[in-house]
Parts: structure tokens; C-alpha cells; sequence
């Protein structure tokens, strides 16, 4: 590993340990707070969410003016993938990066929903090489 | 356990991503990363080769020159193929992302010893056990849970982060479209899960 790949890594890792530890305080580790956020029952979560979006939203304009990220273009398998993935996060209570932070917390059972995350994942892979011919994209800039 | 009121967690979400983007010029993306790692996974490739080549400019362009030979012959010579510069800077091996998803779990645990909510347990939380159950009930709906969201978001090409967060807010066609059909769909079944059971 050179010098410039180990910052890099550093890096990497310092964004990941604030985004777990956010996701934990702001409470999507907490299946109840999720359940309620999806049934409208507590907007906090809610809000959360859009208000994140909209400094989001500020930042990539000021930012992306001179050089743009990827685009995110709609294919075949946005629609079908957006279905189970809303399926799945509504019935395990995670996304990828929330059952790692709730491994973290403690909550040992988030192990299987991580590696079932990765099984998933992997599947798809060969799903897709198998009898899908569209380019998915990448989920990365 | 309380948690951040919306505006600060707003705040520091927000910010982590464009921070991320700002500094390293990288969207913060936990399925783009499990897609890394699963790959590494599969062909026990954890990038050593490539970061190699890319640190070795002079090595870089023999094997892309090798690489346009090889798959266009002898026209292909005047126009090698040309690595984006964006590419080379922001390239990072998988093991790097290995690490941002093992870090997740270290901020998961930063957070609960802080809290003081820190308990090692076989259990997610009252919610979920009166919701979906425990036991064999909690296990299935986490294998079945996790499977789809392991499948279907990389089929959609992204996650809560990826789509929500980095794409909604750079009015991304896919983007909109996927976080809207996932949230929506998250909404349904949650109402059914509460009437059903």
C-alpha cells in the first residue's frame, strides 16, 4: 500500500465511522423509529431525511458547477430493484450501511442481515450476468 | 434512548456527504461499497494489482496500449484507450471500502458506549420483537429482509445514501425515481405489516 492509498483508506474509514455513528443517533438503527417514520407516525426521522436532502442539494450546487459526478439514469432494473429494496427495509429495518451500524450497537441478529445483504448482492451479480443484458451503472461517482 | 433532533441530524448528514464529495470527490454510497467487497469476495481481487498500476504511470499506459491491441488489433494502436484522470483520483482499492463498511460498525458502537446503550445481544429491539417477532420469526424476516434489500438495491444502482441522499439532491432522473418507489414501497408494507399482524 502506498502512501497516498493509506490516506486514502484513512479516509474512507473517518467517513464511514461518522455515518454510522450518525445513522445511530439520529435513530435509523431503531426499527420502531423507522417503522414510525414510514408510517408517518413521527415525521422527525421524516424531516431528517429531507432536510439532509436539501443541504445536500445546496452543496452538490455549489460544488459540482466545475466537474460533475456520474449520472443516475433510470434503466430496467430501477423499478423492480427500488420494490424489493423498499420490501426488504421495511421487513428488516435496515439498509446497507444501518445494519452494519447496528452490529456495532450490539445488536448481534444484524449479522444476518448483513450477510444476507451481501448474499443478495452477490446473487444479483450472477442474475444479472446470467440473463440481464442493460448496464446497471455503478452506485458510486 | 433520545435521539438528534431533525435539523442537527439533517446537518450532519447533509454535510458528511457533500463533505465527502468536497474532499475526496467520492459519493458516499454503503450498496456501491458492499458491490466492491462482494466482488473482492468472489475473485479474491482486492485491487493490490491495480493500485500498483495506477501508481506506475509508464506501466499504466503499456498495459492499456496492451489492452487496445488486444481487443481492437492493429487500428486500435493510433488511439490507445485513455483512463479518465477523474478515474486515477478517486480510484480506490476494495479493501479501502472493506474498511469504510467496518468503520460504520465501529461509529455504530461509538455511539451506543457514548449513549451508554451498549449491551452485546441476541435481540434488535422492542419494536421489531412486537412488529415482526423473535426467534425464528426475527431470523427468517432478517434473511428474507436482507436478501432483498441485497438484491434489489443493486439492481436499482443504489441505496438509501447512493439514490436518497447523493442523487435525489443532484436531480437524478434514476435517483428520483428510486427513492420515491422504494420509500413508497417501504410505506405500504409497513402499514401492512401493522394491520396484518
Amino acid at each position: 500500500m502506498n502512501a497516498a492509498t493509506f490516506l486514502r483508506t484513512a479516509r474512507f474509514g473517518m467517513v464511514g465511522l461518522l455515518l454510522g455513528l450518525f445513522l445511530s443517533r439520529i435513530g435509523f438503527t431503531d426499527f420502531g423509529e423507522v417503522h414510525n417514520m414510514f408510517l408517518f407516525a413521527d415525521l422527525r426521522m421524516f424531516l431528517t431525511f429531507c432536510g439532509s436532502v436539501g443541504i445536500a442539494t445546496a452543496g452538490f450546487y455549489v460544488l459540482t458547477r466545475k466537474k460533475r459526478p456520474s449520472n443516475r439514469l433510470i434503466h430496467k432494473g430501477t423499478i423492480p430493484g427500488a420494490i424489493l429494496f423498499g420490501l426488504g427495509w421495511a421487513i428488516c429495518g435496515a439498509c446497507p450501511s444501518i445494519a452494519l451500524a447496528q452490529v456495532g450497537e450490539g445488536k448481534l441478529p444484524a449479522l444476518i442481515t448483513a450477510v444476507a445483504i451481501i448474499v443478495g448482492n452477490i446473487l444479483y451479480g450472477a442474475v444479472h450476468k446470467r440473463f440481464f443484458r442493460w448496464d446497471p451503472g455503478s452506485c458510486e461517482a | 434512548m433520545t435521539f438528534w433532533p431533525w435539523w442537527l441530524g439533517a446537518a450532519c448528514l447533509g454535510g458528511l456527504v457533500v463533505a465527502s464529495w468536497g474532499l475526496e470527490r467520492r459519493l458516499v454510497a454503503g450498496s456501491g461499497s458492499i458491490t466492491r467487497l462482494s466482488s473482492a469476495l468472489l475473485d479474491r481481487n482486492w485491487g493490490v494489482e491495480e493500485e500498483r498500476l495506477l501508481s506506475d504511470q509508464d506501466e499504466l499506459q503499456a498495459a492499456l496500449l496492451a489492452a487496445t491491441l488486444a481487443e481492437f488489433g492493429d487500428q486500435g494502436a493510433d488511439e490507445p484507450l485513455k483512463l479518465d484522470g477523474n478515474v486515477i483520483r478517486t480510484w480506490a482499492p476494495a479493501y479501502s471500502h472493506a474498511v469504510f463498511l467496518a468503520m460504520i460498525a465501529v461509529g455504530g458502537l461509538i455511539s451506543a458506549l457514548a449513549t451508554g446503550s451498549f449491551q452485546p445481544r441476541w435481540s434488535l429491539d422492542a419494536a421489531f420483537a412486537e412488529v415482526i417477532g423473535t426467534g425464528p420469526a426475527m431470523i427468517g424476516a432478517l434473511v428474507v429482509g436482507g436478501l432483498c434489500v441485497g438484491f434489489g438495491t443493486r439492481m436499482a444502482s443504489g441505496c438509501t445514501t447512493g439514490h436518497g441522499l447523493c442523487g435525489v439532491s443532484r436531480f437524478q432522473p434514476g435517483s428520483f425515481l428510486a427513492t420515491g418507489i422504494f420509500f413508497g414501497t417501504a410505506v405500504v408494507v409497513s402499514y401492512g405489516l401493522e394491520f396484518l399482524l
